[in-house]
């Protein structure tokens, strides 16, 4: 029996020594990499002169495809980076920095960015979330005032911002009374290639379409062979003519032609669940697209070629956009279960019918462009897909929604991600954090943060990622052009089909990245399409660095203005596209206005203005 | 009155000092139960009542770069934003309705089943069967609402199904009709959770004397007559068990179910509590202290549900959870 009870006490310590330790902290056990460089530190202190290693944490929004690498910190360029020195301590030693990643599960990264700020167990460097306003961490002591490191440590991060003084007003926050930096930008040095936008079928146009003009039949082929015969899915040529007089839909009008045809090509092959347009769930694109065709700006609040800020949703431009999105449903063309694709990415609305060749025109990516759906079978035999620019309004409205260039859509800008500093980091060597950062924004660092390593720099690491994938010779080549020295993806990466490219940048880190150095090999007809996508520019979004000089009781008022017009429009809108309202009536329309104006998104708009005023 | 508390009556009554045994006493007397509890003990305070100090949450403006104690105390404001919703109404409404139908047809079919399995004669079929009916309560949620997306598409298995049975072809998880939405909740609560739910009847059911079985049929109770007179009845304190639990947890469970297959058309009619919540308080930037009032009143309102359900069913039946 005592056997038993002895037994029975020794299980149940066992059960709870096994229990508490889980709840341990595993860095009191192990001496942290922190302490390591204390080490390291301490016996530098016999040996002068020596390199010692400082460390930080980074929390990034989202790390790399687990099958390149699991931690970040294998990322070749963030080997290649923090293989340097970066300056010297008050002894004289050189400084190398050691960063670690924090990298959240996916679907729980603000979860986790909350968690950590709200615990106070953050690390030293954080990636900029919506969540927590940084001018709110600002007060409350989390993020630090990196305006001395900056102006001191970081000449290239300065110098990129005086030739882009739009950007520089941005660049600070209004705290304490005075503008000072509290985050870091990361930034193009020229708005990138947009990886989606309006695509369309130009096979369906060759096939039951003729020249408007003078009503002959359209053809085309691939210009191009591949070395082993085979058609070069990124050379199609033809010689189809819009309403316009051009080789590329511009008009409305260029778009109603097309749906007209694509309409006659979903009769004709008998397909029952197809449709000539797709279109997002609550019946627009939130980043403006098309939208912004009827009048030039877009739905939330956006900023005029006049520097006015304006609310879309109410807009006149807004009314006519719904016309003409209900004129389209009227005839047939829109997919009737566009509301019903809630869930869909905005960028991938009914892909399996896209890629079933069921659909006209759609929201689409570069991974379906041109001859990339052929699969020589059933509706997929001959697809070609070529992709339309932000179309400009020629029909519905009055003047002021007719013939203006759209300014609002999405794209990338110049302007990425932001990061701040924590206090964490205050007795630490910032000093060299700032002059490596710095780096990162240099030509040199430009084009490893655009291209990854060259064969030289990569020596210095010898990445396996480089090795596994044959880019011993580095990821870019040279390119002599008529603008001077620029520079090529190796085939290995550019057609690798997953994200190498990402996985051997050094994206997650603060940058620049030389956007403007990229040669563009491709064949003319691919770079024609890419081209069709950053056709106008998006002038009119209004971007994180000005929404985050906000306060924070604005910020909150903001989000609630814009989550109770969303669930407002996402039953509402559909309506009207589909005819449960009517938006050439002045009475629905009026009711659906007050509706809006109910949540006062007035307010906000004096609230922008006058930011955008006082930054002028 | 059970056999049990009988026993401990009758002890009351021999030994009067029964009851007054000191904690100390009992701690001495039985000191290797207390060990065995301490573990079960450490885990319930540090991971069930220390995270109930967020409640606080409800009553603060909360601000992640401020925490528990620098957030604003505001109070019953964040009760007040959600209770004047404009749609918390319907939403409540909706939350009710398919409570009800949870609590009422969705209860009973565990039961049901696990009287047509101990029923059942054929000890393989009746473990197959066992198998595959609580075989989708371990297929998550995400999936659940997939396949629900699939068989309930316009061109979907079961869409297919119904068309043949004259109604109309369409999405179904589209349709914004009452009860459409609250119908197709309740049949896959009821796909996922029956076969589960009814394996305790099914285990409940083996512990009815097998004589009562026996002496009834030798007077001629047929196995309907036996069902009723002497398997529910022999199972009744496990019922009314499981429908106190279940009472205090009806407006919290199916969130991430209703969450995945409702979309914007259909939130008149499949908008709950807790996907309203989630809409109010992670539609822009995250609103903890809406969130935590909300957590706290659908908390509140199960714990009231079960405390009636509890008094009742000791009214009704003479049994109760406590």
């Amino acid at each position: 029996m005592k056997t038993k009870k002895l037994l029975t006490f020794l299980i149940s310590a066992i059960m709870l020594s096994a229990f508490l330790s889980g709840c341990a902290n595993e860095q009191s056990e192990q001496p942290t990499q922190t302490q390591e460089g204390e080490q390291a530190q301490q016996t530098e202190d016999i040996t002068p002169k020596e390199i010692i290693t400082e460390d930080f944490s980074v929390w990034i929004f989202v790390g790399e495809d687990s099958s390149y690498y699991a931690d970040y910190k294998e990322n070749p360029s963030v080997q290649y980076i923090t293989s340097k020195t970066w300056g010297t301590d008050d002894k004289g030693n050189d400084v190398k920095i050691n960063l670690d990643f924090i990298v959240p599960i996916a679907g729980s990264e603000t979860d986790n960015y909350n968690t950590l700020l709200a615990t106070g167990d953050y690390p030293e460097m954080m990636q900029v979330v919506s969540s927590a306003p940084v001018t709110e961490l600002y007060e409350e002591g989390i993020a630090l005032d990196i305006t001395y490191y900056i102006e001191n440590y970081m000449p290239n991060y300065m110098a990129f911002l005086e030739a882009n003084p739009h950007l520089a007003k941005t660049a600070t926050n209004a705290v304490d009374g005075e503008a000072k930096y509290i985050q870091l930008y990361s930034y193009h040095d020229q708005v990138e290639d947009s990886w989606c936008g309006f695509s369309y079928r130009r096979d369906w146009i060759i096939k039951y379409g003729v020249n408007p003009i003078d009503g002959s039949a359209f053809s085309g082929a691939y210009a191009l062979t591949n070395e082993d015969g085979s058609a070069n899915m990124d050379s199609w040529e033809d010689n189809v003519v819009f309403p316009s007089g051009g080789p590329d839909p511009i008009y409305i009008s260029d778009w109603e032609w097309m749906l007209e045809i694509f309409a006659r090509a979903i009769e004709d092959q008998n397909i029952t669940d197809g449709y000539c347009m797709g279109l997002q769930y609550q019946g627009y694109n939130n980043f403006g697209d098309l939208v912004s065709a009827f009048g030039g700006g877009g739905t939330g609040w956006y900023k005029t070629p006049e520097n006015k800020i304006q609310y879309g949703y109410i807009s006149d431009d807004f009314r006519v956009y719904l016309q003409c999105m209900n004129t389209w449903y009227a005839n047939g063309w829109i997919d009737t279960a566009f509301p019903e694709h809630a869930s869909d990415l905005f960028f991938s609305v009914d892909e399996a019918k896209i890629r079933q060749g069921k659909v006209g025109l759609w929201y689409g990516m570069v991974p379906l462009i041109e001859g990339r759906l052929d699969s020589g079978e059933g509706l997929l035999d001959g697809i070609v897909v070529f992709n339309a620019r932000q179309p400009i309004n020629d029909i519905y409205g009055t003047e002021a929604q007719q013939n203006k260039e759209p300014y609002m859509m999405f794209q990338g800008s110049l302007e990425t991600t932001a990061y701040f500093i924590t206090d964490k980091a205050k007795d630490k060597n910032l000093e060299a954090l700032f002059t490596m950062l710095d780096y990162m924004y240099s030509t040199e660092g430009s084009v490893i943060s655009q291209f990854g390593l060259n064969k030289e720099q990569n020596e210095v690491v010898n990445s396996e990622l480089y090795e596994r994938y044959d880019l011993i010779e580095g990821a870019y080549y040279e390119v002599e052009t008529s603008e001077g020295v620029k520079y090529e993806q190796v085939d290995a990466v550019k057609y690798e089909g997953g994200s190498l490219g990402n996985a051997i940048r050094p994206g997650r880190l603060p940058s620049l990245a030389a956007n403007s150095l990229e040669a563009k090999m491709n064949p003319e007809s691919y770079v024609n399409n890419i081209k069709q996508w950053t056709w106008y520019l998006n002038t009119g979004n209004l971007a994180a660095s000005f929404t985050s000089q906000v306060s924070s009781e604005d910020a909150q008022l903001i989000s609630k203005v814009q989550s109770n017009v969303m669930e407002y429009n996402s039953k509402n809108i559909p309506d009207f596209i589909k005819g449960t309202k009517d938006p050439f009536n002045d009475s629905d329309w009026q009711n659906y206005v007050g509706a809006i104006n109910k949540y006062e998104p007035e307010v906000v708009t004096k609230i922008y203005q006058d930011l955008l005023d006082q930054l002028k | 009155m059970s056999t049990a508390v009988k026993a401990v009556k009758k002890r009351r009554q021999r030994e009067p000092e029964f009851d007054k045994v000191s904690w100390k006493k009992d701690i001495k007397r039985n000191w290797v139960l207390y060990i065995i509890f301490i573990p079960a003990a450490v885990y319930f305070i540090v991971f069930h009542y220390l995270p109930m100090f967020g409640i606080i949450m409800a009553f603060e403006d909360f601000k992640v770069s401020k925490g528990f104690f620098g957030s604003e105390w505001v109070g019953f404001k964040n009760f007040m934003e959600l209770f004047s919703g404009e749609t918390f109404s319907l939403v409540m409404r909706n939350t009710i309705a398919m409570a009800v139908l949870n609590l009422t047809i969705g209860f009973i079919c565990p039961i049901v089943l696990a009287l047509i399995l101990s029923e059942t004669k054929v000890v393989k079929f009746r473990r197959v069967a066992s198998v595959f009916s609580y075989i989708p309560y371990f297929v998550a949620a995400m999936v659940v609402a997939q396949l629900a997306k699939e068989f309930l598409a316009k061109d979907g298995a079961i869409t297919l199904l119904l068309s043949f049975l004259g109604l109309e072809k369409q999405n179904w998880l589209a349709n914004s009709n009452i009860p459409v939405f609250w119908i197709i909740n309740l049949c896959i609560d009821i796909w996922v959770g029956a076969g589960f739910g009814s394996k305790i009847y099914v285990a409940s059911i083996s512990t009815v004397s097998g004589d009562l079985h026996e002496a009834a049929a030798i007077d001629g109770a047929g196995r309907w007559r036996r069902l009723v007179s002497i398997t529910l009845p022999g199972i009744l304190p496990i019922i009314v068990m499981m429908f106190t639990l279940k009472i205090g947890l009806v407006f919290v469970t199916g969130f991430d179910k209703i969450l995945l297959m409702y979309m914007p058309t259909t939130y008149e009619t499949a908008d709950v509590l807790s996907t309203y919540t989630y809409r109010m308080a992670f539609g822009g930037t995250p609103n903890y202290g809406l969130s935590a009032a909300s957590g706290l009143f659908q908390s509140v309102v199960g714990t009231i549900l079960l405390f009636i359900s509890n008094w009742l069913n000791k009214k009704a039946t003479n049994q109760s959870l406590f």
